[in-house]
């Protein structure tokens, strides 16, 4: 849906003919190789036309050469042959040049993405970002592709009319007119045909997402014994789709057949006109079967040099969206020329080198801001220290800005204003800065990839002396190695759906515990977490010497343990303190800490006296 | 074609003839349509000729006018079938297609929880969408376009056969005998396309995940680890894309050598016969033209088999999905009361039928609600809790014992009714990319708009809801994305408000929302459990303190159930034990 608004019938401006140069000579004897074969592919037909021209003369007794017709029927075979032959080399080229180039595009986009400075937001969903990066990535190729076809068709135009004139001027001219006809038409039709070409596509993937939401919430269309009205709007939309495929299909249809029509009727042109010169004696039947011949492609490539016109408009609109895509990238970097690795040995990765000014002190930030445009929600001017070894508490309620605050100091989002000093001294990129083996993060919601849990927790460090064991114990996942029928060796399936909640958050802590920071950064680490293995996981923090962390939470365990504690309300700091002060100063802090047990006083007296040890079960 | 082949291409037959039957007339349309597209483009290389040995014999340029004109009315004729055919065949596939991917949805629904919980969504949208899409052109124009291309392909050697017979069997034998290779060869390729399709797969799964974690590889410094993996899948996909597209090019030379030698094969026996003064050079001329015509049903009779392999195997995986059935049947038809429920549970054992039968979910569990009575459920994960209540609305029959809800066992209680009166909220919500109307009446459309405004503002949404610019038609972004956990909860309050049930089951929100956003949620929970028979899941204490009873589960077993005062009272109680532990932290 959003999609369809962003393809506007304007093209935007980009500097389209830069950005091709630059893939073009990427591997710039591809694309000569590409040029000749596909030139000798679309050129080759005017020779096969004028060799049965040939023909039809030397059976008439016309040939201009006076030889006979079987001479040029071998030509005739040996130029077919030759044309398979370009083909065939041709058409690998082709290929390897369109894949490379997507190969070098989606390189480029990626690594902005994830190893540039600054922040990275993307613009929209991750979904809308991969089919960016497929179907826009794949418009790219298509484009430059389409100019090597181009060539050909140039060959093929200008070589088959210089013909065709030489012959009868008056009829080509004629002629002329219904094959620029198709032209016109390519350029035409080809938004409308688009836009109905989304169009069903929107349809079908409306379809296809909402099988996946109702067989994702089977159980509650079966338990509101929803089954009949959910077939009931399933049936809607594909009543939906099923009208966008023909008014598609239908559009499409019109134009070839329109295409079609207009070369019948330059045939007939030329049967008409034909007729008189041929009563004359001067034009041939050979002549005849050389037009026709010629008529043909060149309706189809008239045609296609309209769809040209709108491939560059659809490349524009791609090449935009992908350097929207990379916000702030420096100019050409989307066609930059980087190794690909589709055949050399991959890149080795670097080592985690510790030096000394990475190790941490003291972490202070003044007056970090950041508000979020659409929302206008965010953080404002929050002030925030800490010091070694300490353990620093984010509080406050949903929409505070609790995530936010972590997300603006680590660079993922970037900050409007504030400083932030590490040791003292102020740094500049927060997004490169907080990085192992100065910081690693775990946010609330932890993304693990389809990988190995082994991979998942590495993540591309190597496997050393056991310090993958220890991180997973540290991070209470020893356990549930024994559980999983492959321990380490175990996929844990796309996003990680393999693995319990628990498990992912565990698997995540891991990640970050692996790379033994200086600073711990987690968000809500023990929301899918139950008391006694949240507990654990607490004890084996604490025995990290000198492990820093900050924290948002608002588990009363956590709070308890903190050092400080900062309660956000609204995007502003509403108090700092330790927890027994701000039970007594801070309203916030006693609704927040009140709210969870309401009611019954003598209950929550009762819960509010215990002191003991959180994983004593009963 | 082996014995699997033939039970599929029945069973083709039997879908085509229930799908496609109400259909008929647009069916026997189209193939009218398509047999005369096929005799009408036969005509134009005659006029042609026809038009070239007059011109020769310098006759009458009316006659001359006449063919050419002709020529022109059957381009026009046979366009306008190429739409009329393009029209009919895709409302037709379209119409009868959906009809089966609405059959076979309502019928996956319908199939017991161990299926739903065996199949991701992705999988099934593979099979109800993917394999039935495939059907498409089965459905509408398969055997049409076969017999056509057969029947252009025989039109053409039987007019060459007309023409000269010795003409007629050198093309007849070159084009069947290639067509018989483009058949055989037409396998090629399909292993190769099919790895191109996971390569793609892989390589943008790979895409998606990782942007999806964009966060966690930059702050962990996963960077150059992830553009390697990259450049590891990149190179998969990109060896397996070129070579499924080199394999395909193989096919495609082939095809346009067909061209090539069948004109170069036409114009030789046109200069033999034209020398023996058997042919004129508008013949010659003709059976260029025709043998240029047999090109095009040989590709698409090769295509269509090719296309025949994948949908017979997507017939194949739609009829065994027909084939399954669900264990829980559809009850006796009795009904309900209306009112408050009584629920009793009567010596019930349970296990899931993966699990372990000696060691059940639920052991011998027996206990009684009265009308009205709200009960606090308690438990660790994995006590039976939650089992406990999917078997309320028959997701499960247990494997011994019975359960009864107003003193009717629940096999004898019609499914629909059932479910009617049995409502439930759980931790996760389940939204749809629709209308927030459709997304609370779930699709149910005899609900008056009224009657959903007034739950809107029952559950304190009001203010929320009179900002909405269009209101009930408002529609909700994949994934309930732009409401806050809070407001999707109090959604799914909506949902069983409209219901109107005489048992509610809740499952307790979970810890990721605020204490001060639950608050709203108590309040709803109140409403909603006014009047009606009420089952809590509950984690918290201010939970526990609103329920009338509560109950203890711990492997399976019923380890303590009462009135809540009773038990608060009674120090040796589990539950007073565990009100001075901390609830919260015991059973988060």
């Amino acid at each position: 849906m959003e999609s369809l608004t962003m393809h506007t019938e304007v093209a935007p401006r980009v500097p389209w003919l830069r950005y091709t140069w630059r893939l073009i000579t990427y591997r710039p004897w591809l694309f000569v190789a590409n040029l000749l074969a596909w030139g000798a592919f679309h050129g080759i037909p005017v020779l096969t036309g004028l060799a049965v021209r040939e023909i039809f003369d030397a059976l008439e007794g016309a040939s201009r050469w006076g030889w006979s017709p079987w001479a040029f029927v071998v030509a005739l075979f040996v130029a077919e042959m030759s044309r398979l032959g370009a083909f065939r080399l041709g058409f690998g080229i082709f290929i390897d040049q369109w894949y490379i180039l997507e190969s070098l595009v989606r390189r480029n986009v990626m690594d902005h993405l994830i190893n540039a400075a600054g922040a990275r937001l993307l613009p929209d969903s991750s979904g809308a970002a991969v089919t960016t990066l497929r179907d826009d990535i794949h418009d790219v190729g298509d484009w430059v592709e389409g100019l090597t076809d181009l060539g050909g068709l140039v060959v093929f135009v200008s070589a088959s009319l210089a013909v065709m004139f030489s012959i009868n001027w008056l009829i080509t001219v004629v002629i002329l007119l219904p094959v620029l006809g198709s032209a016109v038409l390519g350029i035409t039709m080809a938004q409308r045909i688009r836009k109905y070409r989304r169009a069903n596509r929107a349809a079908t993937s409306r379809v296809t997402g909402f099988i996946g939401e109702v067989f994702g919430a089977a159980q509650a269309v079966k338990v509101a014994c929803a089954e009949e009205n959910t077939i009931g709007y399933f049936r809607k939309l594909n009543d939906t789709r099923r009208k966008a495929a023909v008014q598609d299909t239908l559009a499409s249809e019109l134009f070839n057949s329109a295409t079609h029509l207009l070369i019948e009727l330059s045939i007939t042109v030329v049967l008409l006109l034909g007729a008189q010169s041929m009563r004359a004696g001067d034009f041939s039947v050979g002549d005849f079967s050389l037009f026709v011949s010629y008529i043909w492609p060149l309706g189809f490539y008239m045609r296609y040099v309209g769809n040209i016109m709108a491939r560059q408009k659809r490349v524009s609109v791609s090449f935009d969206r992908l350097t929207k895509l990379m916000v702030d990238a420096p100019e050409n970097q989307l066609v930059a020329h980087e190794p690909v690795y589709l055949k050399e040995p991959l890149p080795t990765l670097p080592q985690l080198r510790r030096v000394p000014a990475d190790r941490l002190q003291s972490l202070a930030v003044l007056g970090l801001t950041y508000v979020h445009p659409s929302t206008g929600r965010g953080i404002h001017e929050i002030d925030l220290s800490l010091e070694r070894g300490e353990l620093v508490v984010v509080t406050g309620r949903i929409g505070a800005g609790k995530t936010t605050l972590l997300r603006t100091l680590l660079g993922l989002v970037p900050a409007q204003e504030g400083i932030i000093l590490w040791n003292g001294k102020p740094i500049g990129d927060p997004a490169t800065w907080f990085r192992p083996p100065r910081a690693a993060y775990t946010p609330q919601v932890p993304r693990l990839f389809s990988e190995t849990l082994r991979e998942n927790v590495l993540a591309g460090l190597p496997e050393i002396d056991g310090k993958l064991e220890l991180a997973l114990d540290r991070a209470v996942m020893d356990y549930d190695l024994h559980e999983l029928d492959r321990g380490l060796d175990t996929q844990v399936g796309p996003r990680g759906v393999k693995l319990s909640g628990g498990q992912m958050q565990r698997t995540a802590a891991a990640r970050m515990f692996v790379r033994e920071p200086e600073l711990y950064v987690f968000d809500d680490l023990s929301s899918a977490l139950d008391v006694e293995t949240e507990a654990k996981l607490w004890q084996r923090i604490d025995r990290l010497a000198g492990a820093t962390c900050l924290v948002v939470s608002h588990r009363r365990s956590v709070l308890r343990r903190a050092d400080r504690i900062i309660v956000l309300k609204d995007g502003r700091v509403a108090a700092r303190g330790r927890l027994s002060e701000l039970l007594h100063t801070s309203a916030e802090m006693q609704a927040l800490w009140h709210g969870q047990d309401e009611g019954d006083g003598h209950v929550s007296d009762v819960a509010l006296s215990d002191t003991a040890p959180v994983a004593r079960t009963a | 074609m082996n014995s699997a082949n033939r039970t599929n291409l029945r069973a083709y037959g039997e879908l085509l003839a229930r799908y496609v039957k109400p259909y008929s007339r647009q069916a026997l349309a189209l193939s009218v349509i398509l047999l005369g597209g096929i005799g009408l483009s036969l005509l134009s290389p005659q006029i042609v000729r026809r038009f070239i040995d007059l011109a020769q014999a310098q006759a009458d340029l009316r006659l001359l006018l006449y063919a050419a004109l002709a020529y022109l009315a059957i381009g026009l004729t046979v366009r306008g079938m190429d739409v009329a055919v393009a029209y009919l065949g895709t409302n037709l596939g379209y119409a009868t297609t959906n009809r089966l991917r609405e059959d076979l949805a309502r019928h996956l629904l319908g199939l017991d929880m161990e299926f739903q919980n065996s199949h991701t969504s992705g999988e099934l949208i593979e099979r109800i969408d993917g394999d039935v899409t495939s059907l498409t052109n089965f459905f509408s124009q398969f055997a049409v376009r076969l017999v056509g291309a057969f029947l252009l392909m025989a039109g053409v050697v039987l007019v060459m056969f007309i023409t000269d017979w010795r003409v007629g069997l050198v093309m007849g034998l070159f084009a069947f005998g290639s067509l018989g290779l483009m058949v055989y060869l037409s396998r090629y390729a399909v292993h190769e396309s099919e790895e191109e399709r996971q390569a793609n797969a892989e390589l943008f799964g790979f895409v998606e995940e990782r942007l999806a974690g964009l966060d966690e590889i930059r702050a962990n410094g996963a960077g150059p680890y992830t553009m390697r993996r990259l450049y590891e899948i990149g190179r998969s996909w990109y060896e397996r894309t070129t070579r499924a597209w080199k394999r395909r090019g193989s096919l495609w030379v082939f095809m346009m050598g067909f061209w090539g030698m069948a004109s170069v094969l036409s114009l030789g026996l046109g200069i033999l016969f034209y020398r023996q003064g058997v042919f004129t050079i508008g013949t010659v001329f003709m059976l260029q033209q025709y043998s240029m015509m047999l090109g095009d049903p040989i590709e698409r009779i090769s295509h269509q088999i090719q296309d025949l392999q994948k949908a017979l195997a997507a017939i194949d995986r739609v009829r065994s999905l027909f084939a399954l059935q669900p264990s829980i049947s559809n009850g006796h038809g009795e009904h309900l009361p209306e009112g408050a429920l009584q629920v009793q549970f009567d010596d019930v054992v349970f296990h899931y039928d993966d699990g372990d039968p000696d060691e059940p979910v639920l052991h011998h569990v027996s206990f009684q609600l009265e009308p009205g009575v709200t009960l606090g459920l308690l438990g660790r994960t994995g006590s039976g809790k939650t089992t406990l209540t999917r078997l309320l609305f028959r997701l499960w029959d247990p494997k011994a014992g019975a359960v009864r809800l107003a003193g009717q066992a629940l096999p004898r209680v019609s499914l629909d009714n059932l479910r009617q009166r049995v409502g439930m909220v759980t931790q996760e919500v389940q939204l749809f990319e629709a209308s927030l109307r459709d997304n609370l009446t779930f699709f149910d459309e005899t609900i008056p708009d009224e009657r959903v405004i007034a739950v809107i503002r029952e559950l304190g949404m009001g203010a929320w809801f009179d900002g909405l610019e269009k209101g009930l038609d408002t529609m909700l972004p994949p994934g309930g994305g732009g409401l806050s956990a809070g407001e999707q909860q109090l959604l799914a309050f909506g949902r069983v408000f409209l219901q109107d049930p005489g048992l509610v089951v809740l499952d307790e929100p979970s810890s990721r929302l605020d204490p001060a956003t639950e608050q709203r949620l108590e309040h709803a929970m109140d409403r909603l459990l006014q009047g009606r028979t009420g089952i809590i899941i509950a984690h918290r204490l201010a939970t526990v303190q609103r329920v009338d009873e509560i109950m203890i589960m711990d492997q399976g077993v019923i380890q303590e159930h009462g009135r809540r005062a009773d038990l608060v009272a009674d120090r040796d109680s589990r539950f007073h034990q565990l009100l001075t532990a901390g609830l919260e932290e015991a059973f988060a």
